[in-house]
């Protein structure tokens, strides 16, 4: 086991890690069983939402990627308020009131359509104010889940196991990211069709609730790995959910922090348009049985490769240029989108429309996510370090708040431009010569590719006034909250 | 709730709820106001049509028991509200019936049971009083050009029955025909010949349907991609990506055409098609049968497959001995 090839294979590093986690009860093992299934739910629903809202709710092209943009709007404002209940009343009951919302909520999403026109005898249209309904019930119990999941794992790890505890957590999701792909969305969809596999999406997800609420019964709710810690519990439990904003507004860190996160808005918006805008481009430019799944399965692959590879190795390198660079990739991956498939009639083998879309996005997946590798780690690290060392988590949460303002922004455009660049049946058009540059799914992502773009050469060019390779100078005490480590394992899900 | 809460809080004793109470209700305020304000400033640019959901309707096609009750109360509804609701086009020129003939698929198996799913709207649309099959979209499409690049033959069928010009061409000069052919849609492309879509007409490039369907299969059919050869990964080594697109069912199809489009079939009239697509749809309706009798109560799954089958025979007793070509798969 000592021998030298074990102790430098990468590998085998990563996975030697985690044998620290024996330290760690079953509390710790049962919340990472909570949040796979949770995880699974909330990936499958996330990768079909436009979809089953478009296609099964009747949803229109600019309506449903405008309700998934307030679903994750829904879920950021809700998660001020869960730290603070889940404080006070506990995890256990806090996990019973978030699984009831979720799987309700879920239900209601799932039978709103059917139950509204079938048996209230609703017309469609009425009857999606069910799934409305729905779909905000559910994103108050999937705000429950985030904050409750980081408590438990803070809980229920020790000092020494609590970095890898984290990164054991965030490992665990992303496997949950990966399976949802190509193990459960495609073959719902090809055993289904292309339209009713979509309610069997949710269905599957709402099962998965089930399962990770019936875990969260065995948690024992007074358990502390470290029992100092239950002291401090009664601190916090005094504070106001909208108490954090105002802690913070005025400090210099904190201004020059927003300033920074509306710079890099361009490109973490391009990140959510995985899920907004995605689905239903990929189904419309190459067909309705194409596999969504295994192409959604490719973000959180690399992801996995890289924390296990990569991720070591980056670690000396410079945060900021790291931050930049990865932008810069992610941004330009667009490029491969936005050029006219027929350029790609220049590579051997590329001969039809559908494969040249086909390709095109197989490569901005792939280019997407190694520059997600190298930006999303790296932004985490860079907001816990410009905060001052007792306001780490804090000012993770508001972090947040910039993308409150983008996420329905950016459902409402993303919307309105699927509605008119990539509406259902432009494959049609295009194979028979009708579609224009002006009018192709190239144009939204000409104009996806400026926005994205703005975030690197904006930080670039206020690399001195906003953003500084050592921001901690800018805090309060230069050294790095334990909480930093804790907070980057947090998922970038919304 | 509130005797749960007092123990709940007894391990906090400061919590004060007012103060939370209202934080969250001004974050419930601040979202359903940001929300509003968005949806507010989305209306003028939004595309709204008073027959979205009759659309939508058609493109989940829930038929139970041979009707689908929503679709009806929609057309009533609209019919009512709307003058001249059932010919509607909305922005992209397109009329609910053009929506009922298309669907995407590669796998041209799909859009075959699609086409089968879809008949039921297509019949009730045509019995429509006051429908203008004929209309074309934006582009010159009509609903037959739709049916054809989708792969829907006994749409097809239906909407030549309605009066549709099977020669009808598009801005672009493209006929039917030629998107069938396009397509890889040997079943259409059987239909539109046997019933007398001329071969010969060439589009705005000049190019004809046998040139357009042999161009294309030339390209579906080449599967280069093989990204992962460099792993030797057994498996992962022969994974060709382009295998996620292209299904076995549409190169057949493809080469079918070509085949047809060589050796056009003999003409033959509606009602041969139509014989066919009674069969198919008895067909569906028994494979239905049995896949929810399967589930209903598996211990008379035997006795149930032997009706299923029965109602499969029935059908099929009654088709020409000699159909124009092989039944739909």
């Amino acid at each position: 086991m000592s021998d030298t090839p074990q102790k430098t294979n990468p590998i085998f590093k990563y996975f030697s890690e985690f044998g620290v986690l024996r330290d760690c009860g079953k509390n710790f093992w049962l919340t990472n069983f909570i949040q796979f299934f949770d995880g699974l739910s909330y990936f499958t629903l996330i990768i079909v939402f436009t979809l089953f809202l478009n296609k099964y709710c009747g949803f229109k092209d600019a309506d449903a990627p405008y309700w998934v943009g307030m679903y994750t709007l829904f879920i950021s404002m809700f998660v001020f308020a869960v730290g603070t209940i889940c404080d006070i009343i506990g995890l256990r009951r806090t996990y019973l009131i978030g699984f009831i919302l979720l799987i309700g909520g879920r239900i209601i999403l799932g039978m709103g359509t059917d139950f509204g026109t079938e048996i209230c005898g609703l017309t469609q249209d009425s009857s999606r104010y069910f799934v409305m309904a729905g779909i905000t019930i559910m994103s108050f119990g999937t705000a429950f889940m985030s904050p409750c999941i980081t408590t438990s794992i803070r809980r229920f790890t020790t000092l020494r196991s609590r970095p890898t505890g984290f990164n054991f957590y965030y490992l665990f999701m992303n496997i949950g990211a990966l399976l949802a792909g190509f193990a459960i969305v495609d073959p719902l969809l090809g055993w289904q069709g292309d339209v009713d596999g979509l309610l069997w999406v949710i269905n599957f997800g709402t099962c998965c609730n089930v399962i990770a609420f019936i875990f969260t019964r065995f948690i024992d709710d007074d358990f502390y790995a470290v029992p100092e810690e239950k002291l401090n519990k009664k601190e916090t439990a005094t504070r106001r959910p909208l108490q954090l904003i105002c802690e913070v507004a005025r400090e210099k860190a904190f201004q020059k922090l927003i300033v920074f996160l509306l710079l890099t808005l361009g490109v973490r918006l391009v990140f959510t348009l995985q899920f907004l805008i995605m689905p239903q481009y990929y189904t419309r430019t190459i067909g309705d049985d194409f596999q969504l799944g295994f192409m959604n399965s490719i973000n959180p692959f690399i992801i996995i490769t890289g924390l296990i590879l990569i991720i070591p190795i980056l670690n000396k390198f410079s945060t900021v240029k790291l931050m930049i660079s990865g932008m810069s990739i992610s941004a330009l991956s667009l490029v491969l989108m936005a050029v006219p498939p027929e350029w790609y009639f220049i590579i051997p083998g590329i001969e039809t429309i559908g494969q040249a879309y086909f390709v095109a996005i197989f490569t901005q997946i792939v280019v997407f996510a190694s520059g997600e590798l190298l930006f999303s780690p790296r932004f985490s690290e860079y907001v816990a370090r410009v905060a001052p060392k007792d306001k780490v988590a804090s000012y993770m949460s508001l972090s947040a708040l910039p993308m409150f303002i983008a996420k329905p922004v950016n459902g409402v455009v993303g919307g309105l431009l699927v509605s008119y660049l990539c509406f259902d049946g432009i494959a049609a058009k295009m194979d028979t010569g009708h579609i224009d540059f002006w009018h192709s799914p190239e144009f939204m992502w000409t104009i996806y590719l400026c926005m994205a773009l703005i975030s690197p050469i904006a930080i670039i060019l206020t690399k001195d006034s906003f953003v500084s390779d050592h921001p901690e100078e800018d805090a309060d005490s230069k050294d790095d909250n334990a909480e930093a480590t804790e907070e980057k394992a947090e998922p970038e899900a919304c | 709730m509130s005797a749960n809460e007092t123990q709940m809080t007894h391990e906090a004793p400061k919590t004060q709820w007012g103060p939370i109470i209202k934080d969250m209700f001004i974050l419930v305020c601040v979202m359903a106001t940001l929300g509003y304000l968005c949806k507010l400033a989305m209306v003028p640019f939004e595309h709204t049509s008073p027959t979205d959901s009759l659309v939508s309707i058609i493109r989940k096609g829930a038929v139970t028991n041979g009707t689908d009750e929503t679709f009806l109360k929609e057309m009533a509804l609209g019919s009512e509200q709307v003058k001249d609701f059932v010919n509607y086009a909305d922005n992209t020129g397109r009329t609910p019936l053009m929506w009922a003939a298309y669907c995407n698929f590669n796998d041209s198996k799909a859009s075959l049971e699609k086409d089968v799913a879809r008949l039921y709207y297509v019949r009730q649309l045509l019995a429509t009083p006051g429908i203008n099959a004929k209309m074309a979209d934006r582009d010159g499409f009509t609903a037959l050009h739709w049916a054809a690049w989708s792969g829907m033959p006994y749409t097809s069928v239906l909407l030549l029955e309605a009066g549709i010009d099977i020669n009808a061409v598009d801005n672009n000069g493209y006929t039917p025909l030629m998107l069938a052919a396009l397509r890889g849609n040997e079943q259409v492309v059987r239909v539109l010949l046997a019933l007398g879509a001329d071969a010969a007409k060439v589009n705005k490039d000049g190019k004809t349907a046998a040139q357009l369907a042999a161009e294309n299969e030339g390209a579906y059919s080449k599967r280069e991609a093989r990204i992962f050869a460099w792993t030797r990964i057994p498996g992962l080594e022969d994974f060709n990506l382009f295998e996620l697109i292209f299904a076995p069912s549409r190169e057949a199809s493809y080469q079918g055409a070509i085949k047809l489009l060589a050796t056009p079939p003999a003409a033959c009239s509606i009602e041969t098609f139509k014989q066919e697509m009674t069969a198919a749809e008895a067909k569906a309706a028994a494979e239905k049968a049995k896949a929810e009798a399967k589930d209903a109560d598996k211990a008379t799954i035997e006795a149930n497959e032997t009706k299923v089958e029965r109602a499969v025979e029935a059908p099929a007793q009654t088709e020409p001995e000699q159909a124009p070509s092989e039944q739909i798969p």
